[in-house]
């Protein structure tokens, strides 16, 4: 390596270290009451969920019309958040690319709890949420399976199998970090890292097997990113109803739920460097190229909603077509032109170099985007339903307090696991960190854009 | 092929001009260009029209297809910032561009041959006829051709440029490439995407003027690119034997990548036809159904369409599962050889059927064209491969490890 003669500028191993150990530090008053006010939202959710069980779906806005609305938004949203962790550790991974090393851990952590937040909601919208299990196939004297020709039950493979494989990714990829935090960590946390790490000493063997797994794990994922939230993507299209039924449903919902999911870690992210002063280790190098993943997807998905309704256009069905012209200028219409602004609109200034190492602006950027992908959902799902076939089922669609407040649960159940996560464990990996460190160092020195000062 | 043999040394430099084609070579396609030219004249004055234009469409589609994708995939490996195989890995991905401009021209063909394959001229759909008349269609693709065919030229240059090459020539930091290919390259992208959806709605959906799908303009070219990656591996297998010991082409890593590309991009393909097929089978709507039902549940076409589809995916997925088939060149090769018979096959499936659904019309117009193009092709290529091959024959470029 040429760059071995030169003297070491920029980070060291230690300071990788020193960095990510400080934020495992005691968290502070602040802290505390953020995380408790998350857990007060989520404690406010379950009541009226609780409510909603005794009384019944009645207290849902859910009546003649859409009868998927709030609750599978929310689901295929949750999912969607959860696409860009595997992106970032399994496909980038083999792609062998240099820059997701500061950011996969937390993308990675988002994944499992965004699954675990997605994965709620099936069970809240169901009348009866005891008989959850009747998605799975389980044994029975009367050998009955669930119906395998319903896409429903594809779904509860496909996220249980997600979970699965994101909860070993994560765990698998924490060892050897788990392991250094160990050595320095005392009390219920040393019990606690002691247990995760697994034996571990990095030794040789130990690295060559972890190196083989990670790789298989990163093999075994990669076909789920997208196969995912393709198989969400038809419980939708395998109906034949207008603004449900379309061949390009598949890989619109995965670009989708990348585009939703690294704009999420970008939203976790910017503020979290900013606290916790972790400039030197998640650089503007890695913000850039999260961003210019977000610019990719987000072209992805306006091509999706341009390519759908040429084709609705083109085929000149009539219901279809109604539908669609109840999509745009429809009692709901501004959903769709709040999806054109969030999704299409406002992420192309990250053409511009600039603005995607403008962490203020980016920032910005994400939270459109947050609302525009909850809003994408929403329209497609609830929208759609508002016209079908029958104009005597037309009705629109209204979400009550229930609904509304079980929603803002889920981002309070997000976010304080989240918290909870990135204060205990190490939240940036200081082992890939240390392997690129070459890299990292470059990106310090920012001499990487020829031509932009 | 090339005529050089001098013994391998660890700085040596070649030009694309001392690089020479073999006569033989030459020649061949030569006369396959003229072979296909008689036999075109030949079937239009015997009558053959409908069939001529038919076989023009399919050629003009892929060798298109893999021309323009390779030019797109040139674009991706910038914005990846891909250096796996250093300059080579640009050369070769940019070496099919002089056959665009050829595309281009043979595009303006159809007008000729247009009552003989767009059903919807002679027999209009009830308000279809916005978007399905002559002349915007001829305008409209033809302007998206004109277009993606001068920024490709465009970028290429600039990716011939000293600033390029330097950058390309060390894979070892996170350095940008530099700014004219900054801009070009992701205009380049979204022209791919834009003008091959174009065509492949109106060059391919509208011959069954009824039948529409979303996904279709993503699966044609998702198609294109995979075709253009296999040809990539192709050339690389052939000219890392026939190069001097050391060349790129020779690393076992370097087509390790390029089998990657071969297995991945396969996967990819079927995926956007399992997607489309899934939805039409469950749905089960017959607007939706009849164009796969006549292509893969009935004779004649069932098993042409199955062999496309095991060619394209099946054999790369399963031979190209493990690490030593990838690097295995005679195995990497063939998989990359039958996948573009295979891609040639699923284009023609995808066209011919609409306007033939009863009777495959194969015979010596349909192949004597396909060499006739093979051949144009090949000519078109013969510069762009003796940038390729004068870059692989050269090591004093780095590549990264």
């Amino acid at each position: 390596m040429a760059a071995a003669a030169e003297p070491v500028s920029g980070p060291t191993y230690a300071d990788i270290d020193r960095g990510v150990r400080k934020i495992m530090e005691a968290p502070g008053f602040v802290y505390w009451v953020w995380v408790g006010f998350c857990f007060t939202l989520v404690a406010i959710a379950a009541a009226l969920w609780t409510r909603q069980i005794y009384v019944g779906l009645g207290v849902t806005g859910l009546r003649q019309g859409p009868m998927w609305a709030m609750y599978i938004t929310n689901f295929v949203f949750w999912v969607g958040i959860a696409h860009s962790g595997t992106l970032i550790s399994a496909i980038l991974y083999l792609f062998r690319t240099r820059w997701r090393t500061a950011v996969y851990r937390v993308a990675e952590t988002m994944t499992l709890f965004a699954v675990l937040t997605a994965g709620l909601f099936p069970i809240i919208h169901v009348g009866r949420p005891w008989y959850a299990y009747w998605l799975l196939p389980y044994p029975n004297e009367r050998s009955l399976q669930p119906d395998f020709r319903s896409p429903l039950v594809w779904d509860a493979f496909a996220v249980s199998t997600y979970l699965t494989i994101s909860a070993l990714f994560l765990v698998m990829g924490l060892i050897p970090d788990v392991a250094n935090a160990r050595d320095v960590a005392k009390g219920w946390r040393k019990t606690l890292y002691t247990i995760l790490s697994l034996g571990w000493r990095g030794t040789d063997t130990q690295w060559q097997h972890w190196s083989m797994a990670y790789l298989l794990l990163a093999g075994l994922a990669t076909p789920l990113v997208l196969s995912v939230h393709s198989v969400v993507s038809w419980d939708f299209a395998m109906a034949q109803l207008p603004g449900w039924h379309s061949t390009i449903f598949a890989p619109y919902f995965v670009a989708g739920a990348i585009f939703s999911g690294v704009a999420m870690v970008l939203t976790l992210l910017i503020p979290m460097r900013k606290i916790m002063h972790l400039e030197d280790l998640v650089t503007e190098w890695h913000i850039d190229n999260l961003a210019k993943v977000v610019l990719l997807t987000s072209l992805i998905v306006s091509y999706s909603y341009g390519v759908e309704s040429f084709i609705v256009w083109y085929g000149k069905d009539p219901i279809e077509m109604m539908t669609f012209h109840e999509r745009y200028f429809g009692p709901h219409g501004w959903v769709f032109w709040v999806c054109i602004f969030c999704n299409c609109i406002a992420p192309l200034p990250l053409f511009s170099p600039r603005v995607r190492r403008n962490t203020v602006v980016l920032f910005i950027i994400t939270i459109f985007v947050n609302i525009g992908m909850w809003f994408e959902r929403f329209m497609i799902i609830a929208v759609s339903q508002e016209n079908n076939f029958n104009p005597s089922q037309w009705a629109i669609y209204h979400p009550s307090i229930t609904e509304i407040m079980i929603t803002v649960g889920s981002f309070a159940w997000f976010l304080g696991l989240f918290s909870l996560f990135a204060r205990f464990m190490p939240i940036i990996s200081m082992t890939e960190l240390k392997e690129g460190i070459h890299w990292l160092r470059e990106a310090v020195r920012d001499d990487y854009y020829p031509g932009l000062k | 092929m090339s005529s050089h043999s001098e013994p391998s040394k660890p700085a040596r430099s070649i030009s694309p001009d001392d690089v020479k084609i073999p006569a033989g070579v030459v020649g061949t396609l030569g006369v396959l260009t003229a072979v296909g030219v008689v036999a075109f004249i030949a079937a239009l004055t015997a009558g053959l029209s409908q069939r001529v234009w038919e076989i023009f469409l399919v050629n003009l589609l892929f060798f298109l297809g893999v021309a323009q994708a390779g030019v797109a995939a040139s674009a991706a490996f910038y914005l990846t910032q891909a250096r796996w195989a250093g300059q080579v890995q640009y050369r070769l991905a940019e070496a099919f561009i002089a056959f665009l401009p050829v595309g281009f021209i043979l595009f303006w063909g159809l007008y000729v041959g247009r009552t003989e394959i767009f059903p919807w001229i002679l027999h209009p759909i009830a308000n279809k006829e916005t978007w399905l008349n002559t002349p915007f269609l001829f305008a409209r693709d033809g302007l998206g051709l004109f277009i993606i065919t001068v920024l490709s030229f465009w970028f290429v240059k600039a990716s011939r440029s000293e600033e390029a090459l330097e950058w390309v020539a060390d894979g070892n930091n996170i350095k940008m490439p530099p700014r004219a290919i900054r801009r070009l390259a992701p205009a380049i992208g979204i022209a791919y995407v834009l003008v091959y959806s174009l065509l492949a709605f109106d060059l391919v959906m509208s011959l069954s003027p009824l039948w529409k799908s979303s996904l279709f303009g993503w699966y044609f070219f998702a198609g294109a690119w995979w075709s253009a990656l296999a040809m990539m591996a192709l050339i690389a297998v052939l000219l890392g034997r026939r190069l001097p010991s050391g060349n790129v082409f020779s690393r076992p890593k370097v087509l390790h990548d390029y089998g990657k590309l071969v297995f991945a991009f396969s996967v990819f393909w079927v995926y956007t036809l399992f997607a489309q097929y899934i939805v039409i089978w469950y749905g089960d709507i017959p607007i939706e159904t009849f164009f796969i039902v006549v292509r893969d549940h009935y004779m004649p076409w069932l098993p042409l369409s199955w062999s496309a589809f095991v060619l394209i995916w099946v054999i790369p997925f399963t031979v190209l599962m493990g690490a030593r088939p990838k690097r295995t060149p005679a195995i990497l090769g063939t998989v990359a050889f039958l996948g573009m018979i295979g891609l040639w096959l699923e284009r023609y499936v995808l066209v011919v059927p609409s306007l033939s659904p009863h009777k495959v019309p194969f015979g010596w117009v349909e192949a004597l064209m396909t060499l006739g193009f093979l051949g144009l092709f090949g000519l078109c290529s013969l510069p762009g491969m003796r940038r390729v091959i004068a870059a692989a024959s050269s090591t004093a470029v780095g590549e990264s490890e």
